[in-house]
Protein backbone atom coordinates (compact mmCIF):
# COMPACT_ATOMS: atom_id res chain seq x y z
CA UNK A 1 0.00 0.00 0.00
CA UNK A 2 1.17 3.31 -0.93
CA UNK A 3 0.76 6.08 1.75
CA UNK A 4 -2.51 8.27 2.06
CA UNK A 5 -1.36 11.45 1.57
CA UNK A 6 -4.88 12.98 1.45
CA UNK A 7 -7.38 14.54 3.28
CA UNK A 8 -10.51 16.62 3.01
CA UNK A 9 -12.54 18.72 5.33
CA UNK A 10 -15.60 20.51 4.22
CA UNK A 11 -17.26 23.68 5.98
CA UNK A 12 -20.27 26.29 5.48
CA UNK A 13 -18.87 29.72 4.72
CA UNK A 14 -20.30 32.83 4.55
CA UNK A 15 -23.27 30.72 2.64
CA UNK A 16 -20.84 28.67 0.26
CA UNK A 17 -19.49 25.47 0.90
CA UNK A 18 -15.40 25.66 2.04
CA UNK A 19 -13.53 22.50 0.78
CA UNK A 20 -10.32 22.25 2.05
CA UNK A 21 -7.89 19.60 0.59
CA UNK A 22 -4.71 18.55 1.73
CA UNK A 23 -1.72 16.78 0.65
CA UNK A 24 -1.82 14.98 -3.06
CA UNK A 25 -4.78 14.85 -5.42
CA UNK A 26 -4.38 11.29 -6.99
CA UNK A 27 -6.02 8.14 -7.00
CA UNK A 28 -5.39 7.98 -2.90
CA UNK A 29 -7.67 11.05 -3.27
CA UNK A 30 -10.33 9.11 -4.91
CA UNK A 31 -13.12 8.03 -2.18
CA UNK A 32 -12.81 11.06 -0.31
CA UNK A 33 -13.07 13.24 -3.27
CA UNK A 34 -16.44 11.00 -3.64
CA UNK A 35 -17.67 12.05 -0.82
CA UNK A 36 -16.64 15.61 -1.67
CA UNK A 37 -18.70 15.34 -4.86
CA UNK A 38 -21.67 14.02 -3.19
CA UNK A 39 -21.02 16.84 -0.55
CA UNK A 40 -21.26 19.35 -3.43
CA UNK A 41 -24.44 17.61 -4.98
CA UNK A 42 -26.48 18.12 -1.59
CA UNK A 43 -25.59 20.66 0.05
CA UNK A 44 -28.06 22.87 -1.13
CA UNK A 45 -25.70 25.64 -1.33
CA UNK A 46 -25.55 27.37 -4.74
CA UNK A 47 -21.62 28.05 -4.42
CA UNK A 48 -18.39 25.49 -3.47
CA UNK A 49 -14.92 27.10 -2.68
CA UNK A 50 -12.20 24.98 -3.41
CA UNK A 51 -9.06 25.34 -1.10
CA UNK A 52 -6.05 24.15 -2.64
CA UNK A 53 -3.74 25.81 -0.23
CA UNK A 54 -1.73 22.57 1.20
CA UNK A 55 -1.94 20.56 -2.00
CA UNK A 56 1.56 19.48 -3.07
CA UNK A 57 1.16 17.11 -6.34
CA UNK A 58 -2.28 17.20 -8.64
CA UNK A 59 -1.86 14.55 -11.20
CA UNK A 60 -3.61 13.17 -14.26
CA UNK A 61 -5.89 10.60 -11.48
CA UNK A 62 -6.90 14.06 -9.71
CA UNK A 63 -7.33 16.34 -12.39
CA UNK A 64 -10.31 13.67 -13.32
CA UNK A 65 -11.36 13.61 -9.77
CA UNK A 66 -11.96 17.68 -9.83
CA UNK A 67 -13.59 16.91 -13.84
CA UNK A 68 -15.74 14.48 -11.75
CA UNK A 69 -16.40 16.81 -9.14
CA UNK A 70 -17.18 20.17 -11.58
CA UNK A 71 -19.86 17.44 -13.71
CA UNK A 72 -21.25 16.71 -10.58
CA UNK A 73 -21.88 20.74 -9.55
CA UNK A 74 -22.59 21.05 -12.96
CA UNK A 75 -25.58 18.92 -12.70
CA UNK A 76 -26.62 20.33 -9.52
CA UNK A 77 -26.50 23.99 -10.60
CA UNK A 78 -23.59 24.23 -7.98
CA UNK A 79 -20.87 26.93 -9.00
CA UNK A 80 -17.49 26.07 -8.51
CA UNK A 81 -14.57 28.27 -7.41
CA UNK A 82 -10.95 27.93 -6.16
CA UNK A 83 -8.23 29.62 -4.70
CA UNK A 84 -4.33 28.78 -3.30
CA UNK A 85 -3.28 27.22 -6.26
CA UNK A 86 0.52 27.49 -7.10
CA UNK A 87 1.72 29.15 -10.77
CA UNK A 88 2.04 25.81 -11.96
CA UNK A 89 -1.08 24.34 -11.05
CA UNK A 90 -2.59 27.41 -12.38
CA UNK A 91 -0.84 26.83 -15.76
CA UNK A 92 -2.03 23.14 -15.62
CA UNK A 93 -5.76 24.61 -14.98
CA UNK A 94 -5.24 26.73 -18.49
CA UNK A 95 -3.83 24.19 -20.34
CA UNK A 96 -6.46 21.45 -19.35
CA UNK A 97 -9.44 24.42 -19.63
CA UNK A 98 -10.23 23.40 -16.23
CA UNK A 99 -10.12 27.21 -15.71
CA UNK A 100 -12.99 27.84 -18.12
CA UNK A 101 -15.24 26.54 -15.59
CA UNK A 102 -13.65 27.08 -12.40
CA UNK A 103 -13.20 30.54 -11.54
CA UNK A 104 -9.53 31.04 -9.97
CA UNK A 105 -8.82 33.36 -7.35
CA UNK A 106 -5.32 34.27 -5.63
CA UNK A 107 -7.11 34.38 -1.95
CA UNK A 108 -9.73 32.90 0.14
CA UNK A 109 -11.61 36.31 0.50
CA UNK A 110 -11.89 36.88 -3.26
CA UNK A 111 -12.78 33.59 -4.20
CA UNK A 112 -15.38 33.49 -1.20
CA UNK A 113 -17.05 36.98 -2.40
CA UNK A 114 -16.59 35.40 -6.15
CA UNK A 115 -18.57 32.03 -5.22
CA UNK A 116 -22.80 33.00 -5.43
CA UNK A 117 -25.00 32.32 -2.81
CA UNK B 1 23.28 -0.72 -58.62
CA UNK B 2 23.39 -2.21 -55.05
CA UNK B 3 20.11 -0.95 -54.42
CA UNK B 4 18.71 -2.52 -57.70
CA UNK B 5 20.06 -5.77 -57.25
CA UNK B 6 19.63 -5.60 -53.32
CA UNK B 7 15.78 -5.59 -54.16
CA UNK B 8 16.13 -8.46 -56.15
CA UNK B 9 18.33 -10.92 -54.47
CA UNK B 10 18.84 -11.83 -50.70
CA UNK B 11 21.60 -13.40 -50.71
CA UNK B 12 24.72 -11.16 -49.88
CA UNK B 13 27.15 -13.28 -52.87
CA UNK B 14 24.45 -12.90 -55.57
CA UNK B 15 24.09 -9.80 -55.12
CA UNK B 16 28.25 -8.91 -55.43
CA UNK B 17 27.82 -11.35 -58.92
CA UNK B 18 24.99 -8.58 -60.43
CA UNK B 19 26.25 -6.12 -59.73
CA UNK B 20 29.71 -6.78 -60.93
CA UNK B 21 28.47 -8.06 -63.99
CA UNK B 22 26.66 -4.66 -64.71
CA UNK B 23 29.41 -2.51 -63.82
CA UNK B 24 31.84 -4.31 -65.79
CA UNK B 25 30.37 -3.39 -68.87
CA UNK B 26 30.94 0.37 -68.24
CA UNK B 27 33.79 0.72 -66.08
CA UNK B 28 36.81 2.15 -67.59
CA UNK B 29 39.69 -0.46 -67.80
CA UNK B 30 41.87 -1.04 -64.87
CA UNK B 31 38.92 0.27 -62.68
CA UNK B 32 37.70 -0.98 -59.84
CA UNK B 33 34.98 -0.64 -56.90
CA UNK B 34 35.68 -2.54 -53.17
CA UNK B 35 32.54 -3.47 -51.77
CA UNK B 36 31.51 -5.17 -48.36
CA UNK B 37 28.26 -6.15 -48.31
CA UNK B 38 26.26 -7.42 -45.48
CA UNK B 39 22.74 -8.61 -44.16
CA UNK B 40 21.87 -8.15 -40.58
CA UNK B 41 18.78 -9.82 -38.69
CA UNK B 42 18.67 -7.29 -36.25
CA UNK B 43 16.76 -9.53 -33.97
CA UNK B 44 18.64 -12.77 -33.87
CA UNK B 45 22.32 -10.97 -34.36
CA UNK B 46 22.72 -13.13 -37.59
CA UNK B 47 25.20 -11.50 -40.36
CA UNK B 48 25.58 -12.58 -43.50
CA UNK B 49 28.40 -11.38 -45.87
CA UNK B 50 29.88 -10.80 -48.71
CA UNK B 51 33.09 -9.16 -49.57
CA UNK B 52 34.21 -7.74 -53.08
CA UNK B 53 37.66 -7.11 -52.64
CA UNK B 54 37.02 -4.20 -49.40
CA UNK B 55 39.24 -4.45 -45.93
CA UNK B 56 38.13 -7.12 -43.62
CA UNK B 57 35.46 -5.48 -41.53
CA UNK B 58 36.72 -6.06 -37.31
CA UNK B 59 34.28 -7.13 -35.05
CA UNK B 60 34.93 -6.37 -30.98
CA UNK B 61 33.72 -9.35 -29.38
CA UNK B 62 33.56 -9.69 -25.42
CA UNK B 63 36.45 -11.59 -25.39
CA UNK B 64 38.75 -9.86 -28.66
CA UNK B 65 39.13 -8.77 -31.92
CA UNK B 66 38.15 -10.87 -35.08
CA UNK B 67 37.95 -9.81 -38.54
CA UNK B 68 34.92 -10.76 -40.89
CA UNK B 69 36.52 -12.42 -43.94
CA UNK B 70 35.27 -13.78 -47.28
CA UNK B 71 36.59 -13.99 -49.99
CA UNK B 72 35.80 -12.20 -54.05
CA UNK B 73 37.39 -9.84 -56.37
CA UNK B 74 36.27 -6.24 -56.77
CA UNK B 75 33.57 -4.88 -58.84
CA UNK B 76 34.08 -4.40 -62.11
CA UNK B 77 37.60 -6.11 -62.75
CA UNK B 78 36.32 -9.36 -64.63
CA UNK B 79 32.98 -10.35 -65.23
CA UNK B 80 31.36 -13.90 -64.13
CA UNK B 81 32.92 -13.53 -60.69
CA UNK B 82 31.04 -15.68 -57.56
CA UNK B 83 31.31 -14.41 -53.98
CA UNK B 84 32.16 -16.30 -50.84
CA UNK B 85 29.30 -16.03 -48.47
CA UNK B 86 29.94 -16.26 -45.06
CA UNK B 87 27.89 -16.04 -42.00
CA UNK B 88 28.93 -15.05 -37.97
CA UNK B 89 26.64 -14.32 -35.23
CA UNK B 90 26.95 -10.61 -33.22
CA UNK B 91 25.87 -10.86 -29.67
CA UNK B 92 24.85 -8.11 -27.67
CA UNK B 93 27.30 -5.56 -26.57
CA UNK B 94 29.36 -6.68 -30.11
CA UNK B 95 31.15 -4.12 -31.89
CA UNK B 96 31.34 -4.52 -35.66
CA UNK B 97 33.96 -1.63 -37.61
CA UNK B 98 33.66 -1.32 -41.55
CA UNK B 99 36.59 1.07 -42.38
CA UNK B 100 38.12 2.31 -45.75
CA UNK B 101 41.96 2.47 -47.03
CA UNK B 102 42.17 5.55 -45.87
CA UNK B 103 42.88 4.77 -42.58
CA UNK B 104 44.69 1.88 -42.27
CA UNK B 105 46.66 2.96 -45.42
CA UNK B 106 47.73 6.35 -43.87
CA UNK B 107 51.56 7.03 -43.54
CA UNK B 108 53.28 8.66 -40.23
CA UNK B 109 55.79 11.18 -41.17
CA UNK B 110 58.58 8.72 -42.03
CA UNK B 111 56.44 6.54 -44.07
CA UNK B 112 55.49 3.57 -42.19
CA UNK B 113 52.00 3.11 -42.45
CA UNK B 114 49.18 3.17 -39.56
CA UNK B 115 48.69 -0.39 -40.70
CA UNK B 116 45.60 -2.93 -40.22
CA UNK B 117 47.46 -4.26 -36.74
CA UNK B 118 47.23 -1.00 -35.52
CA UNK B 119 43.92 -0.51 -36.60
CA UNK B 120 42.75 -3.93 -35.52
CA UNK B 121 44.76 -3.00 -31.61
CA UNK B 122 42.41 0.13 -31.56
CA UNK B 123 39.15 -2.19 -32.09
CA UNK B 124 40.79 -4.21 -28.91
CA UNK B 125 41.46 -1.39 -26.55
CA UNK B 126 38.54 0.74 -27.55
CA UNK B 127 35.81 -1.06 -29.55
CA UNK B 128 33.23 -0.87 -26.93
CA UNK B 129 33.91 3.16 -26.76
CA UNK B 130 30.65 4.86 -27.60
CA UNK B 131 33.10 7.51 -28.97
CA UNK B 132 35.24 4.98 -31.37
CA UNK B 133 35.18 6.64 -34.63
CA UNK B 134 36.59 10.23 -32.42
CA UNK B 135 39.29 7.96 -30.41
CA UNK B 136 40.10 6.17 -34.06
CA UNK B 137 40.30 9.85 -35.83
CA UNK B 138 42.41 10.69 -32.74
CA UNK B 139 45.12 8.13 -33.14
CA UNK B 140 45.34 8.56 -36.52
CA UNK B 141 45.88 12.37 -36.35
CA UNK B 142 48.35 11.61 -33.69
CA UNK B 143 50.09 9.05 -36.32
CA UNK B 144 50.05 11.02 -39.25
CA UNK B 145 51.10 14.23 -37.63
CA UNK B 146 50.36 17.90 -38.21
CA UNK B 147 50.49 19.22 -41.86
CA UNK B 148 49.16 15.73 -43.03
CA UNK B 149 47.89 15.86 -46.84
CA UNK B 150 45.07 12.66 -46.49
CA UNK B 151 45.38 10.86 -49.34
CA UNK B 152 42.96 8.76 -49.41
CA UNK B 153 39.31 7.81 -48.19
CA UNK B 154 38.84 7.83 -44.57
CA UNK B 155 35.48 6.12 -43.60
CA UNK B 156 34.38 4.46 -40.15
CA UNK B 157 31.02 2.83 -39.97
CA UNK B 158 30.22 1.83 -36.58
CA UNK B 159 27.42 -0.79 -36.06
CA UNK B 160 26.76 -1.97 -32.48
CA UNK B 161 24.12 -4.23 -31.18
CA UNK B 162 22.26 -3.64 -27.68
CA UNK B 163 19.98 -5.63 -25.92
CA UNK B 164 17.66 -2.30 -24.61
CA UNK B 165 16.67 0.71 -25.88
CA UNK B 166 18.50 2.51 -22.80
CA UNK B 167 21.91 0.42 -24.31
CA UNK B 168 21.12 1.56 -27.48
CA UNK B 169 20.79 5.38 -26.33
CA UNK B 170 23.92 4.99 -24.48
CA UNK B 171 25.75 2.69 -26.64
CA UNK B 172 26.81 6.19 -29.11
CA UNK B 173 25.74 8.99 -26.28
CA UNK B 174 27.14 12.27 -26.50
CA UNK B 175 25.33 12.83 -23.56
CA UNK B 176 25.98 12.27 -19.56
CA UNK B 177 23.78 10.24 -17.63
CA UNK B 178 22.98 12.27 -14.50
CA UNK B 179 21.67 9.26 -12.49
CA UNK B 180 19.73 6.31 -13.06
CA UNK B 181 16.83 4.37 -11.00
CA UNK B 182 14.60 1.54 -10.92
CA UNK B 183 11.61 2.19 -9.19
CA UNK B 184 8.92 -0.72 -8.53
CA UNK B 185 5.85 -1.04 -10.27
CA UNK B 186 3.09 -0.11 -7.53
CA UNK B 187 0.84 2.84 -7.58
CA UNK B 188 1.71 5.85 -6.14
CA UNK B 189 5.47 5.08 -6.62
CA UNK B 190 5.54 7.77 -9.76
CA UNK B 191 6.23 10.34 -6.56
CA UNK B 192 9.78 8.47 -5.74
CA UNK B 193 10.26 9.52 -9.77
CA UNK B 194 9.59 13.02 -9.47
CA UNK B 195 11.85 13.36 -6.34
CA UNK B 196 14.93 11.44 -7.65
CA UNK B 197 14.74 13.36 -11.15
CA UNK B 198 13.60 16.83 -9.28
CA UNK B 199 17.09 15.99 -7.10
CA UNK B 200 19.24 15.16 -10.69
CA UNK B 201 18.40 18.28 -12.03
CA UNK B 202 18.49 20.81 -9.13
CA UNK B 203 22.09 21.81 -9.86
CA UNK B 204 21.57 22.27 -13.73
CA UNK B 205 19.64 25.54 -13.68
CA UNK B 206 16.54 25.32 -14.97
CA UNK B 207 13.68 27.96 -14.61
CA UNK B 208 11.90 26.60 -11.39
CA UNK B 209 8.52 26.84 -13.10
CA UNK B 210 10.17 24.50 -16.10
CA UNK B 211 11.22 22.01 -13.09
CA UNK B 212 7.71 21.94 -12.40
CA UNK B 213 6.47 21.20 -15.95
CA UNK B 214 9.11 18.40 -16.08
CA UNK B 215 8.33 16.87 -12.89
CA UNK B 216 4.83 16.92 -13.96
CA UNK B 217 5.43 14.85 -17.00
CA UNK B 218 8.02 12.15 -15.15
CA UNK B 219 5.02 11.71 -12.87
CA UNK B 220 2.68 11.33 -15.94
CA UNK B 221 5.01 9.12 -17.60
CA UNK B 222 6.09 7.14 -14.57
CA UNK B 223 2.29 6.66 -13.94
CA UNK B 224 1.93 5.40 -17.23
CA UNK B 225 4.88 2.83 -17.44
CA UNK B 226 3.21 1.46 -13.89
CA UNK B 227 0.03 0.65 -14.59
CA UNK B 228 -0.36 0.52 -18.69
CA UNK B 229 3.18 -0.95 -19.16
CA UNK B 230 4.18 -3.20 -16.16
CA UNK B 231 0.79 -3.53 -15.00
CA UNK B 232 1.31 -2.79 -11.50
CA UNK B 233 3.45 -5.87 -11.41
CA UNK B 234 6.35 -5.15 -8.79
CA UNK B 235 8.03 -7.61 -10.41
CA UNK B 236 8.67 -5.80 -13.33
CA UNK B 237 10.85 -2.08 -12.62
CA UNK B 238 10.00 1.36 -14.35
CA UNK B 239 14.07 2.53 -15.45
CA UNK B 240 14.19 6.12 -15.04
CA UNK B 241 17.60 7.81 -16.37
CA UNK B 242 18.22 11.58 -16.63
CA UNK B 243 21.11 12.37 -19.31
CA UNK B 244 22.37 15.97 -20.25
CA UNK B 245 23.82 16.79 -23.23
CA UNK B 246 24.86 20.43 -23.90
CA UNK B 247 21.26 21.84 -25.36
CA UNK B 248 18.82 19.19 -23.13
CA UNK B 249 18.04 17.43 -20.39
CA UNK B 250 16.65 13.79 -21.73
CA UNK B 251 14.56 12.01 -19.39
CA UNK B 252 14.06 8.38 -20.45
CA UNK B 253 11.37 6.02 -19.04
CA UNK B 254 11.29 2.26 -19.66
CA UNK B 255 8.90 -0.45 -18.51
CA UNK B 256 8.27 -4.15 -20.24
CA UNK B 257 5.33 -2.98 -22.14
CA UNK B 258 4.35 -2.82 -25.93
CA UNK B 259 3.54 0.81 -26.12
CA UNK B 260 0.98 2.81 -27.68
CA UNK B 261 0.47 1.46 -31.66
CA UNK B 262 2.91 2.99 -33.99
CA UNK B 263 1.27 6.54 -35.10
CA UNK B 264 -1.12 6.84 -32.53
CA UNK B 265 -1.50 10.60 -31.73
CA UNK B 266 -2.30 12.26 -28.50
CA UNK B 267 -6.20 13.67 -28.53
CA UNK B 268 -6.69 16.90 -26.90
CA UNK B 269 -9.40 15.90 -23.77
CA UNK B 270 -12.74 17.24 -24.59
CA UNK B 271 -13.37 18.98 -21.38
CA UNK B 272 -17.41 19.64 -22.55
CA UNK B 273 -17.88 16.17 -23.34
CA UNK B 274 -16.59 15.31 -19.76
CA UNK B 275 -18.55 17.85 -17.95
CA UNK B 276 -21.50 16.91 -19.45
CA UNK B 277 -20.43 12.74 -18.74
CA UNK B 278 -20.33 12.10 -22.06
CA UNK B 279 -16.87 11.02 -22.03
CA UNK B 280 -14.96 9.94 -19.19
CA UNK B 281 -13.77 12.31 -16.53
CA UNK B 282 -9.94 10.49 -17.08
CA UNK B 283 -7.57 10.31 -19.98
CA UNK B 284 -5.53 13.40 -19.21
CA UNK B 285 -1.77 11.88 -18.75
CA UNK B 286 -0.36 11.92 -22.53
CA UNK B 287 -2.19 15.59 -23.19
CA UNK B 288 -0.40 16.49 -20.25
CA UNK B 289 3.40 15.05 -20.89
CA UNK B 290 3.08 16.59 -24.43
CA UNK B 291 1.95 19.86 -22.96
CA UNK B 292 4.69 20.07 -20.57
CA UNK B 293 7.85 19.08 -22.01
CA UNK B 294 9.90 20.75 -25.21
CA UNK B 295 9.63 17.10 -26.62
CA UNK B 296 7.97 13.65 -26.07
CA UNK B 297 9.25 10.31 -28.16
CA UNK B 298 8.23 6.82 -27.60
CA UNK B 299 9.86 3.86 -29.02
CA UNK B 300 9.86 0.32 -28.19
CA UNK B 301 13.32 -1.59 -28.99
CA UNK B 302 13.64 -6.05 -27.98
CA UNK B 303 10.80 -5.63 -25.48
CA UNK B 304 11.66 -2.30 -23.71
CA UNK B 305 8.84 0.71 -24.50
CA UNK B 306 10.61 4.02 -23.48
CA UNK B 307 9.29 7.07 -23.41
CA UNK B 308 11.76 10.57 -23.90
CA UNK B 309 10.90 13.51 -22.37
CA UNK B 310 13.48 16.68 -23.29
CA UNK B 311 13.66 20.08 -21.90
CA UNK B 312 15.75 22.06 -23.80
CA UNK B 313 18.37 24.05 -21.59
CA UNK B 314 17.42 27.18 -23.57
CA UNK B 315 14.73 28.66 -25.20
CA UNK B 316 12.03 25.70 -25.30
CA UNK B 317 8.56 26.39 -24.60
CA UNK B 318 7.41 28.95 -22.07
Amino acid sequence: MTENRFDVTTRVEDGRLLVMMTGDVNAGAASKMEEVQNAVADTGLRGVVLDFGKVDYINSTGIALIVSLLARARAANVEVVAFGLTDHYRQIFQITRLSDFVGIYPDKASALRAAPV
Amino acid sequence: MLRAAARRFDDPGRVLEEVNDSLHVDIPPNMFVTCFYAVIDTHTGLIRYANAGHNLPYVRTETGVEELRATGMPLGLMPGMTYEVKEAKVAHGDTILIHSDGVAEAHGPNGEMFGFAGLMGLMGAHGHAPDLVERILDELEDFTGPGYEQEDDVTLVVLRRTSTAQEAAAAFMTDRIITEFEIESQEGNERQAIDLVEEAVASIGLAEERIERLKTAVGEATMNAIEHGNKNDPALPVTVSVALDPSALRIRISDRGSGRPEGAGVATPDIEAKLAGEQSPRGWGLFLIESMVDEASESTVDGLHTVELVMYLEGGRE
